[in-house]
């Protein structure tokens, strides 16, 4: 038994001693690359997951934003779109002693507990891109308001098709539940039906799922010959519809909608859709950043107040309802992007995310 | 008293190297990043992980029973958003925390008899079973008009603290792990149960003709390891203050690691509450200290995976060895009594049957 016991204990200490070697070695790269940053403030930016562009480009302007700032930006985040592992990296966070912590939160209310506990430590919390309950959080840095994206997406068909022409329509999105393309979507079909003189004929879903949502998209268009533009506000659906145009040779019909540069480039090139939409992912890690920076420095911000970002211009604080929430205190409410981006064949190749 | 033997027996082996690299941990972790040795951060930072050991836990007992429950997760969802959608539609939330329990232990009891009725491989049958309850969970979760992405809040404060809440300076995660550590612990090691369960896992065809209760002792593993998966499901609903239909979805791996880091094999037969429990505690820390050294969490991944690899290796192969270093000796002395007359007797024996058939 004792020839075991210690056969386990030395083996484990030279695995354990192997594992400490690997985490040495970053601690030293980590200390070396912000030496001069190691009485920063320490800033976490938490992406719903890692490993995706989107986020990742995010990620790339708090970093850079908090070069420019004087900030310790650290982005972190899970590989799993899961709300017991960003709970558990906030509190990570917490412990390490951030003071302010800015998320795209998985869920709009499992966080509230945590960024509770850390608004108690006085940590500042805000959330970009997706949002939880604004008692839960300070500030949110959002990309548009439901009407604003709603609109732009019949903004863009409306470039090719005339508001007064009787055309078939189609909407392609993840899925009947995701709140915010679910509300984009309506505010968009308010407006074809007030405005122009298209009809709705059907609205399809993909569940997130790249082949489905080629099969999907293929469905619909054999469905309805005579469609003329499909919406596709969705980062999964817009490419499959593109894929579907391709695979059946159709170049007759228009396709928009919100999905990534990077994704969308080889369509675009090919001139398979002309244009879609998005907004600028680093300038929103920017933007957050920024924010942050002046709250940090004891600026407080109020909805109505309007403050300068270098580079952003000049931006203003909106009250919750724009977002549709009831909830309205002092020190808390919602920073909009100034612009939206409308990718074409001219612009695309100035965006990498 | 045979029964204190064996559990300190299995303590100076496997447990002991655990122990061992957990204090290395500490020490290694806390000269890297000063903060991580904070007494009271190490404390309520276990609030992270301990649920997964609660998971953990039951499944060891199936695992030695030489079966796997791969729809943990799927179970802990369920348990979760029964929880929630019979408080949303006006259950007191206790009474919809025991319903919660209650969902758990039927689908436990649906993989018992499945696995029991069929004979077929657990591990396809819970794998079934996972997709089943996964898609229960968020089809109830339309009954509370909720998508799955919202997750039922609103819950009371009362519920609430039970997750978040501390007692005398303790975090609660924490005394509820302790208590249901030392359940399992007693019920694996302490009960007729628990010993038959593991002589099922050794030799599934000696305790059949042994007379022991065989579909009864492994539906009640699969009882058990769901009750585990329940108690998360609820905990984790009161801790997050959501209960959410996906909550449960990305859980099954992290689990598995830590019952095999803790010592129980695969096939059955080996591995005691105490290695479980202790492992929770090494993978917990070993992460944090890694996030605390200013790894990314792919970085942590990676470290995890390797770590996983690493024992599962060294597991065969310190055992391989202090076999073969046995065998000498004994060649070496006179011979023994043969082996075979006291073939459900000792760990050693089992040890010895299961190096050999592998």
């Amino acid at each position: 038994m004792k020839i075991t016991s210690a056969l386990f204990a030395s083996v484990a200490i030279a695995a354990l001693a192997f594992t400490a070697g690997c985490s040495d070695s970053t601690a030293t790269t980590d200390a070396e690359g912000s030496a001069d940053a190691a009485d920063a403030p320490r800033v976490a930016f938490i992406p719903k997951l890692t490993g995706v562009g989107f986020f990742e480009s995010g990620g790339a302007g708090a970093e850079a934003a908090g070069e420019k700032y004087g900030l310790d930006v650290t982005y972190v985040g899970s590989p799993e779109a899961s709300v017991a592992k960003q709970v558990e990296l906030i509190n990570t966070e917490i412990q390490q002693g951030a003071e302010a912590i800015i998320v795209s939160s998985v869920s709009p209310d499992g966080l509230c507990q945590v960024f509770k506990k850390a608004m108690a430590q006085d940590i500042l919390v805000l959330t970009w891109d997706s949002d939880v309950n604004p008692e839960c959080r300070t500030y949110y840095i959002s990309q548009g308001t439901a009407d604003q994206l709603g609109a732009m997406l019949v903004e863009m068909a409306e470039v090719d098709i005339a508001k007064t022409d009787k055309v078939e329509v189609a909407f392609h999105y993840a899925s009947p539940t995701v709140t915010d393309q679910n509300q984009w979507a309506e505010k968009a079909k308010q407006i074809i039906a007030d405005e122009t003189s298209w009809t709705v004929v059907d609205t399809v879903f993909s569940e997130n799922q790249t082949e489905l949502a080629v099969q999907q998209a293929e469905a619909l268009i054999n469905a309805n010959p005579d469609l003329k533009v499909i919406f596709a506000p969705d980062a999964n659906a817009l490419p499959g519809t593109a894929q579907a145009l391709e695979s059946l040779s159709r170049t007759d019909l228009n396709v928009v909608g919100f999905s990534t540069p990077n994704v969308m480039r080889p369509y675009i090139e090919s001139g398979t859709i002309k244009r879609f939409g998005l907004w600028d992912v680093t300038k929103q890690g920017e933007l957050a950043v920024a924010v942050t920076k002046q709250l940090l420095d004891g600026k407080k911000l109020n909805v109505g107040d309007s403050f300068d970002v270098d580079g952003l211009g000049t931006l203003e604080v909106s009250p919750n309802s724009v977002q549709g929430y009831d909830y309205e205190a002092d020190g808390n409410g919602i920073i909009l992007m100034p612009e939206r981006v409308v990718f074409t064949k001219d612009n695309i190749n100035d965006f990498d995310f | 008293m045979n029964v204190a033997k064996a559990v300190l027996r299995g303590a100076a082996r496997w447990e002991g190297a655990l122990v061992v690299i957990l204090m290395v941990e500490v020490v290694v972790f806390g000269a890297l990043n000063p903060r991580f040795l904070d007494a009271g951060r190490l404390i309520s930072s276990t609030s992270d992980f301990l649920y997964l050991g609660i998971i953990a836990l039951p499944l060891a007992i199936v695992m030695m029973t030489g079966g796997i429950d791969i729809s943990i997760g799927s179970i802990v969802s369920l348990s979760a958003i029964v929880t929630g959608v019979t408080f949303a539609n006006g259950v007191n939330i206790w009474l919809a925390a025991c319903l919660g329990l209650l969902a758990a232990l039927l689908a436990g009891l649906a993989n018992g008899l499945a696995i029991v009725a069929t004979g077929a491989n657990p591990m396809v049958i819970t794998l079934g079973t996972q997709f089943l309850f996964a898609g229960l969970a968020v089809g109830i979760s339309g009954l509370a008009n909720v998508s799955s992405f919202e997750g039922i809040s609103g819950l009371p404060d009362s519920f609430v603290a039970v997750g978040n809440g501390e007692t005398v300076g303790i975090p609660n995660m924490v005394l509820i792990f302790v208590v249901v550590a030392a359940i399992f612990a007693v019920v694996l090691h302490g009960t007729t149960f628990g010993r038959q369960a593991r002589l099922i896992g050794a030799n599934p065809k000696a305790a059949a003709y042994s007379g022991f209760a065989v579909t009864r002792i492994t539906i009640c593993a699969y009882l058990l390891s769901a009750l585990g998966a329940g108690i998360a499901g609820v905990l984790l609903t009161s801790y997050l203050a959501s209960a959410r239909a996906d909550i449960g979805a990305n859980m099954l791996m992290p689990v598995l690691t830590l019952v095999v880091i803790g010592g129980v094999s695969m096939f059955g037969g080996e591995g005691t509450i105490v290695g479980v429990i202790i492992a929770t505690f090494v993978i917990g820390f070993l992460q944090q200290g890694l996030r605390f050294a200013g790894m990314s969490e792919s970085e942590v991944a990676v470290a995890n995976g390797t770590a996983l690899v690493l024992v599962a290796s060294l597991r065969w192969w310190t055992s391989h060895t202090a076999e073969t270093l046995k065998n000498q000796r004994a060649r070496r002395r006179k011979p023994r009594t043969p082996i075979t007359g006291s073939s459900l007797q000792g760990p050693e024996v089992d040890v010895l049957q299961s190096t050999r058939t592998r």
